[in-house]
């Protein structure tokens, strides 16, 4: 045991995700890309900007971008959610700065751990248009959470920028 | 780390060579260049590039021979060096990007060729060195005129041996630098009474009793074997540290002839007191050799640093006498004046003989700077004149990664923006003991924040350092003769804004080289001089900074512009060629397609390249001329990108910020009335229409205009556009951060700041606003297509 905790610590260890809501869907996102959680700040909107981009705000002296994944997953916009919703920072590895961006979501429910094994393959279908950015799921209370690959959502954001000036 | 040490001694190798053509006599400054060469060498070989360090070897080889005056530095030898210069930066470039590049085999060769075949050889050191094959034609006559660069004053008169067989030999055959060098000996000798009347010539007792040593030197030791030093070596304590290699040091001494090395282990201490990375032995030697002084000198260029060098050569009657040579006298570091032998007279003017030397060439040539650079520079071109005398930079300075530094700006303008916050909260409050400490606070910080933002800027030097090989190329290939004049380079700017200019000045010189100034011979027939001049300035102009290249050729030819100004409907048909517009057209895109016959020919080309780029900058680029005069370009900078004077203004709820660099007045736009020119929204102010564009309208913003809006006047391609906002909030300092990879498709803004409320404000770019929306209008009459609007619509 002692012999092959080297081994196969990297496998076993249990990461712990965030899991967080989103147009009426769990996702889980790794704890170690997620800076913090802010409650919604008072946002400047950029006109002329994509509509996903929601706006900018002052995170601590810093201008963060905050975006709206429910457009580019074609996720039902709740105009008046219950709860204000809450903006996940999240660490962007772009190059050899690493950037923050903020990411709305309707609400973040949990941070819970899950074995590498507890993550399934996402299929190749049947996800909408969120399939290219779920690298696997994750069974949780006889739901699905859906992993979500941060990477691929920023290099779409950031071509849906070029397009949307 | 070796890539950075390697990249700054290119570069001093080249600031080096380009001094060493200009001033040639120069002794510290070849010992400098040398000293680049040589740490090169010694750098690549520890890190295991033999390749490098081979080629360097040839460079440092060829240097060498210059220092010891066996070489007459001319153009085409500094020519040789600095392409073998660049070839090592590529092969240096090469190893940084693992994909190495091998040693220029043709470089090699001519370096080679330089150096003539044999090392110097030591019974007759400088005599006959074989030339280089196409220097004798290029070479002007009066060999004597041209001071022989390295021929080593200051190490002449204090050896009384080394050269004894050779200035009492008979006259060898009167070579070249064979020549330049004779004179200057036999000068040397008379030199008591010649130069008596000279005010920095040594007294006129002291030049003879020098001379007179010489001689008797000679005549007891004329061929009675060979010269014996006596070498003692104290390594400092951190000689090892610094990664000197002594027993290479060592080797060295063997290899200049018959050494007998003993070694001191006295102050070695016991083992549980050692520090193994001090060294604690010495050594002397005695040494045998014909090689001359200097040769022995340049063994401890390095170790001489911190540590104890004594070189003695023996007398003629047997007595030992030290040896006074430049790499030994520069660091008269704490111990090293009190171990040295008490100085002779000899020794003790051993500064003042360049005076002499330089005397003697006076006679011959003239030594100033100007006039020794235009003997030179008639032959092969370029010359640079600095009338600011090039400062050696006076402060110390430490490399700091540029990404700390900008994030301690940031810091710094973050904590600005706090004490604005809590300047605000102290108007609420207003207890008196908060507000002192508030008030502490925002001096610091403020203070904090001009800092940092100093510790961006350097001095243009940087930039201008660059152009004398530039323009030394240029004019070499284009076969003109130019001199460049450099002045102001102590001006500061961003670092950002200094290297991002250095492409946009390439350019402008460029032009200036090959479009602006004439050939010799059509400079003489209008009246002018030979020589074209190239001015680079910088200076301050109010909160700005101008930096300004200046040609004194042609003048840009106002008519031709006119023509194809109109040829290409840019300007209205029979526009005057006094109209100010012109000049602004050749930063037309692609305005000069090429005219054969004409002067301008290529001045457009890529000038709105360079406009562009000085507009990322948020500068602005200048142009004036006069027919047959000269070419001015101008530009404007801010001191710095990361802080702006802004305007603040508010549209549908929302604030932005204006640099105020882009604004030329604000005026209210109810008075006017808004007229329509081809569809275009356009007003009229003060009688001059003027396009206007509505910030309201391009940012889609709902609810209803207020009854009066600020027009904010800007220049776009020499035209004055309008953007009209909802109100003036009044003026701000704003901290500019980037907003990121993620919004490079938003031209509009050209960042965000925060104000001091802790909001977020964009910063508009109105230039980007005003092509945007012509953009937008051409392509909305052209394809009619109200889907593209719908998209971005919320």
């Amino acid at each position: 045991m002692v012999a092959d905790a080297a081994t196969d610590a990297n496998r076993d260890r249990a990461q712990s995700f965030v899991v967080f809501r989103l147009g009426g869907e769990g996702y889980a996102l790794e704890v170690m890309r997620v800076q913090e959680v802010l409650d919604m700040l008072s946002m400047t909107e950029v006109p002329g900007a994509s509509r996903c981009l929601l706006g900018v705000i002052n995170l601590r002296g810093h201008v963060v971008p905050v975006y709206d994944l429910r457009i580019p997953f074609g996720l039902p916009v709740d105009p008046k959610p219950l709860r204000a919703p809450s903006v996940l920072i999240v660490e962007t590895e772009e190059g050899n700065d690493a950037e923050i961006t903020g990411l709305l979501v309707d609400r973040v429910s949990d941070v819970l751990e899950f074995s590498p094994d507890d993550v399934q393959p996402s299929p190749q279908l049947g996800l909408g248009k969120t399939t290219p950015f779920v690298r696997g799921l994750i069974r949780h209370q006889d739901a699905f959470l859906l992993v979500l690959d941060v990477d691929r959502v920023f290099s779409a954001l950031a071509s849906i920028n070029g397009e949307g000036a | 780390m070796f890539y950075e040490e390697a990249r700054e001694l290119l570069i001093s190798l080249e600031e080096g060579l380009m001094e060493l053509e200009r001033r040639q006599g120069d002794r510290a400054h070849l010992d400098k260049t040398f000293r680049a060469a040589h740490s090169l060498k010694g750098a690549a070989a520890m890190v295991g590039l033999g390749s490098i360090a081979e080629f360097t070897h040839g460079i440092e080889a060829v240097l060498e021979r210059i220092r010891s005056g066996a070489l007459t530095v001319d153009s085409d030898i500094i020519t040789t060096l600095l392409e073998s210069r660049d070839h090592l930066a590529a092969m240096v470039e090469g190893e940084a990007a693992h994909s190495p590049i091998p040693g220029s085999g043709d470089l090699s060769g001519r370096l080679t060729a330089l150096l003539g075949g044999p090392k110097p050889p030591p019974p007759a050191p400088p005599a006959a060195p074989p030339k280089p094959p196409s220097e004798p034609p290029k070479t002007p006559p009066p060999a004597p005129a041209s001071p022989p660069p390295a021929a080593a004053p200051p190490k002449e008169t204090p050896k009384p041996t080394a050269t004894a067989p050779t200035t009492a030999g008979p006259p060898p055959e009167p070579d070249e630098p064979r020549a330049s060098a004779k004179p200057k000996r036999t000068r040397r000798k008379p030199e008591g009474q010649a130069e008596a009347g000279k005010p920095k010539a040594p007294a006129p007792a002291r030049g003879k009793r020098q001379a007179m040593d010489l001689e008797a030197g000679e005549a007891e030791q004329g061929g009675a074997g060979r010269p014996l030093y006596r070498i003692s070596l104290e390594p400092g304590p951190e000689v090892l540290r610094r990664g000197v290699n002594l027993l290479g040091v060592l080797d060295e001494i063997r290899d200049l002839g018959d050494a007998e090395i003993h070694v001191d282990p006295e102050a070695v201490p016991t083992l549980d007191e050692i520090d193994p990375e001090r060294c604690y032995l010495s050594w002397s030697c005695t040494l045998k050799t014909e090689v001359e002084p200097e040769r022995l000198d340049d063994v401890f260029l390095f170790v001489a640093e911190d540590s104890t060098v004594k070189i003695e050569t023996r007398r003629p009657d047997g007595t030992f006498v030290a040896l006074e040579t430049p790499t030994l006298r520069q660091p008269p570091k704490a111990a090293a004046p009190a171990t040295r032998r008490p100085v002779e007279p000899a020794a003790a003017s051993a500064p003042v003989p360049p005076t002499a030397d330089q005397a003697a060439n006076g006679t011959a040539a003239p030594t100033d700077d100007g006039s020794a650079a235009s003997t030179n520079g008639a032959k092969r071109g370029a010359t640079v004149v600095s009338p600011g005398a090039p400062a050696p930079r006076p402060h110390a300075r430490i490399r700091v990664d540029a990404g700390q530094l900008d994030e301690l700006v940031g810091l710094a303008g973050e904590l600005a923006v706090i004490s604005d916050n809590l300047q605000g909260l102290r108007e609420v409050s207003g207890v008196a003991s908060w507000a002192l400490a508030l008030e502490s606070l925002l001096r610091v910080s403020r203070q904090i924040r001009d800092t940092t933002l100093d510790l961006r800027m350097v001095p243009v030097d940087e930039l201008f350092s660059r152009f004398p090989r530039v323009v030394r190329d240029l004019a070499d290939r284009s076969g003109k003769e130019i001199e460049l004049r450099i002045s102001g380079q102590e001006t500061r700017l961003d670092r950002t804004i200094v290297e991002r200019l250095s492409d946009p000045m390439v350019h402008l010189i460029r032009n200036a080289v090959d479009h602006a100034l004439e050939t010799p011979d059509e400079r003489l027939a209008k009246g002018k001089p030979r020589m074209g001049r190239i001015t680079l300035s910088a200076g301050h102009e109010g909160d700005r900074v101008a930096i300004k290249v200046e040609d004194d050729g042609r003048g840009l030819d106002r008519e031709r512009i006119v023509r194809k100004g109109i040829e290409r409907g840019l300007v209205p048909q029979g526009t005057s060629a006094e109209d100010p517009r012109v000049v602004s057209l050749i930063f037309e895109p692609g305005f000069s397609t090429r005219d054969h016959v004409s002067d301008m020919s290529g001045r457009g080309v890529g000038l709105d390249v360079v406009r562009d780029s000085v507009r990322a900058l948020r500068g602005s680029l200048a142009v004036e001329s006069a027919p047959g005069k000269g070419t001015t370009f101008i530009f404007r900078l801010p001191l710095t990108l990361a802080l702006i004077d802004g305007l603040l203004v508010e549209t549908g709820g929302g604030r932005y910020v204006v640099p105020l660099a882009q604004v030329e007045e604000c005026v209210a736009l109810n008075v006017m009335q808004p007229a329509l020119s081809r569809g275009r929204p356009c007003v009229s102010v003060r009688g001059e229409l003027i396009p206007m564009i509505s910030l309201r309208s391009l940012f889609r913003t709902e609810g209803p205009a207020p009854a009066r809006e600020e027009l904010l006047l800007t220049r776009h391609s020499g035209q004055r556009v309008g953007v009209a906002v909802d109100r003036l909030v009044g003026r701000v300092q704003a901290v500019i951060q980037s907003l990121g990879e993620g919004m490079h498709g938003l031209n509009r803004f050209s960042g965000a700041t925060i104000l001091g409320d802790g909001s977020v404000s964009l910063i508009l770019d109105l230039a980007a606003l005003v092509s945007e929306s012509r953009i937008a209008e051409n392509g909305l009459r052209n394809t009619h297509a109200p889907g593209v609007r719908a998209e971005s619509i919320r």
